[in-house]
């Protein structure tokens, strides 16, 4: 009797997968004077993706989501419940509206064509929070019915990865991006998130964080950390990010 | 810690290799080519490109060399950059998914009797069907595990997770693939 981890086994050598030599090929790119460092590459990507970020000023014209998104979201010291469907009379609430007033220098991010426009695009204490709605492909974080959280602020000698305050237990660790990316960090687990000039932390699970050339994004999600790096790397426009091994 | 003889000797080429030494390169693509295409082909659901994914991957190994984690396994390190390669190409080309399977050469368990071969064939085409409709996460962890016989710790840092999470992820994967098993029954 075959056990059905032998049969599983079985099925993966039976897989039809081309037999390719790829030395050659490699050592041929690598030889090569079209085998460009990996920065060059990388510098080239973000010129091309700041070209279209004059795109992201359509996506603040975009409505909040209709779907009822109902989460406890930290925007520095204040704890803002944000439900973009209606105004409520919640006294620890602010309609969106609000938060999109004042003089606020943010940053602008590349479109992300593979999650949709965004379901709330959120501005407040320099920073700009972007969310979408859970899917099948982007599980929700907790109870709050949103898949992605991305935040991005421009810094300034402050990176708000220095301070989160992480329970035993949790997982950190670090992730490069080739050469463009200055800091990286994963943290896994249940951590209280003190964001720079704040003194209010807030709670938080399964977070990436890195800083690329002074702009620090800040990615939650209910993802693990390969599919993570797949949604940051679309917020680059197809930079690849690397596991730092 | 490297354990086995074929790691170390990975340790080996990859400091040569960090070192500018192309052909100690070469050696450890021709080292793990196979594995690297086989993972593409799971992570990208057909066998369509995934030569082409494993040799960009192996381009930007070559390029993230330098920080590679001297005393780690080499294998999971790549196999990371395989599927991050691959998840990038179906973004891109949005392909469907739809392994295929070769006809024949289900001997690789032992040796079955003739008719268990016939038969083996036939399910195998089913799990494979089976598999096919599971997420790649969950592909590449029976994939990692029976297949590869990766251990919970490299499992863990080729899906860049914690190792803590491998058991229960591996667990729910089995679950998911019995019951679609089920559902083709």
């Amino acid at each position: 009797m075959i056990s059905l981890e032998e049969r599983i086994a079985a099925a993966f050598d039976d897989l039809d997968v081309p037999e390719t030599d790829l030395v050659d090929a490699v050592l041929s790119e690598l030889g090569s004077p079209a085998a460009r460092p990996t920065g060059e590459r990388t510098r080239r990507l973000l010129l091309a993706a700041a070209a279209a970020v004059v795109v992201v000023a359509s996506v603040l014209a975009v409505a909040p989501a209709r779907e009822a998104v109902a989460r406890w979201f930290g925007i520095g010291a204040t704890r803002v419940e944000v439900v973009p469907t209606a105004p409520t009379t919640d006294v620890t609430s602010r309609d969106v509206s609000d938060m999109l007033q004042g003089d606020i220098v943010v940053v602008d991010v590349n479109p992300i064509p593979e999650l949709g426009p965004p379901s709330s695009v959120i501005e407040d204490d320099g920073r700009r929070h972007y969310t979408w709605v859970a899917t099948d492909d982007q599980p929700p974080i907790g109870n709050t019915g949103l898949g992605v959280v991305l935040s991005v602020r421009s810094i300034d000698g402050e990176v708000d990865l220095k301070q989160p305050s992480v329970d035993v237990g949790a997982e950190i660790g670090s992730i490069n991006v080739d050469e463009v990316l200055v800091a990286g960090l994963w943290i896994d687990g249940t951590h209280e998130f003190l964001a720079a000039g704040s003194s209010s932390p807030v709670l938080a699970e399964k977070v990436l964080i890195w800083v690329v050339e002074g702009v620090q994004y800040r990615l939650e999600t209910n993802l693990d950390l390969a599919e993570a790096l797949a949604v940051a790397e679309m917020v680059h426009g197809g930079t690849e990010l690397l596991p730092s091994g | 810690m490297l354990d086995s003889i074929d790691e170390r000797f990975d340790a080996e080429l990859i400091e040569r290799a960090q070192a500018g030494d192309l052909t100690a390169f070469g050696e450890l693509v021709r080292r793990h080519q196979r594995a690297a295409i086989r993972v593409a082909a799971v992570a990208l659901g057909s066998s369509t490109g995934a030569d082409d994914v494993a040799q960009e991957a192996f381009m930007k190994a070559h390029a993230a060399l330098h920080r590679f984690n001297e005393g780690s396994p080499f294998e999971p390190w790549l196999f990371r950059i395989v599927t991050n390669t691959a998840r990038n190409r179906m973004r891109l080309l949005g392909r469907q998914r739809a392994l295929a399977v070769r006809s024949g050469n289900l001997g690789a368990i032992g040796a079955p009797m003739a008719d268990e071969i016939v038969a083996g064939r036939a399910d195998s085409q089913d799990l494979i069907k089976a598999i096919n409709r599971l997420r790649p996460a969950d592909r590449l962890i029976l994939m990692y595990r029976w297949y590869e016989e990766l251990s919970e710790t490299e499992i863990a840092d080729a899906l860049g997770c914690r190792r803590g999470t491998v058991k229960s992820r591996l667990s729910r994967a089995m679950t998911r693939l019995r019951v679609e098993l089920g559902a083709d029954s």
